[in-house]
């Protein structure tokens, strides 16, 4: 699933370990996740948002949902969500 | 770099896997006492020492993360199903359908879609929404 994961955590400056860290999973998940290389569990999902204070959807990329893709806003814009 | 949880998964594997090879010697010392011991309580004490060694894996399976579980799933499936197949064709090409190879592996595959079924059962019991 597409994600602004590695956007937004260089944003915050976290390395993945701290991430990984912050959310209780291994580097290896974080790396996968910010490549899109493994869809993260709904819990999962939530907690990486969380710990960003966005919303799960500015983070991950509904791919059902008509425009998905650059709806979310860019990183700056989540930044002042979350903030 | 690594993060806590992996340095904790290194951790609890190397007790885990301490803890699988002791059950290993017990289970081969009291699978060798031959008479020495009624059959009973070889057989309940090689139960007990594979109970063992299946729970202390219980920390460790509760320390993977979503990902790790996800490999573990798909590893065991597709990568058990295929290894016992080729193991079975093999044993099937070379030493035919009669031997006590084909019969042992047929028991342990027995034990295995047993476990299976139980699990899943288990599994679909404990996720069931209840009335719609």
């Amino acid at each position: 699933m597409r994600n602004r994961l590695r956007e937004l955590r260089k944003a915050r400056g976290f390395s993945q370990a701290e991430l990984a860290d912050a959310v209780d999973v291994t580097r290896q998940t974080i790396n996968a996740v910010e490549a899109d290389k493994y869809d993260p569990s709904l819990p999962l999902a939530y907690k990486l948002a969380t710990h960003f204070g966005v919303p799960v959807e500015h983070l991950f990329i509904n791919p059902f949902r008509e425009g998905a893709g650059g709806a979310a806003g860019d990183v700056s814009s989540m930044m002042e969500a979350g903030s | 770099m690594k993060s806590s949880l992996e340095r904790k998964q290194r951790k609890i594997g190397l007790l885990v896997l301490a803890m699988s090879i002791a059950a290993g010697v017990a289970g081969g010392v009291l699978a060798r006492s031959g008479t020495a011991l009624p059959a009973f309580v070889i057989l309940g004490g090689l139960v007990l020492v594979f109970a063992l060694a299946i729970f202390a894996t219980i920390p460790w399976w509760r320390s993977l993360d979503p990902m790790q579980r996800d490999a573990q799933y798909f590893g065991w499936y597709w990568g058990g199903a295929a290894g016992a197949a080729a193991a079975l064709v093999g044993i099937i090409a070379f030493s035919g359908t009669q031997s006590i190879l084909m019969k042992g592996a047929l028991l342990v595959i027995t034990g295995q879609v047993a476990g299976f079924v139980l699990f899943w059962i288990v599994w679909r019991l404990r996720h069931h929404g209840g009335e719609a």
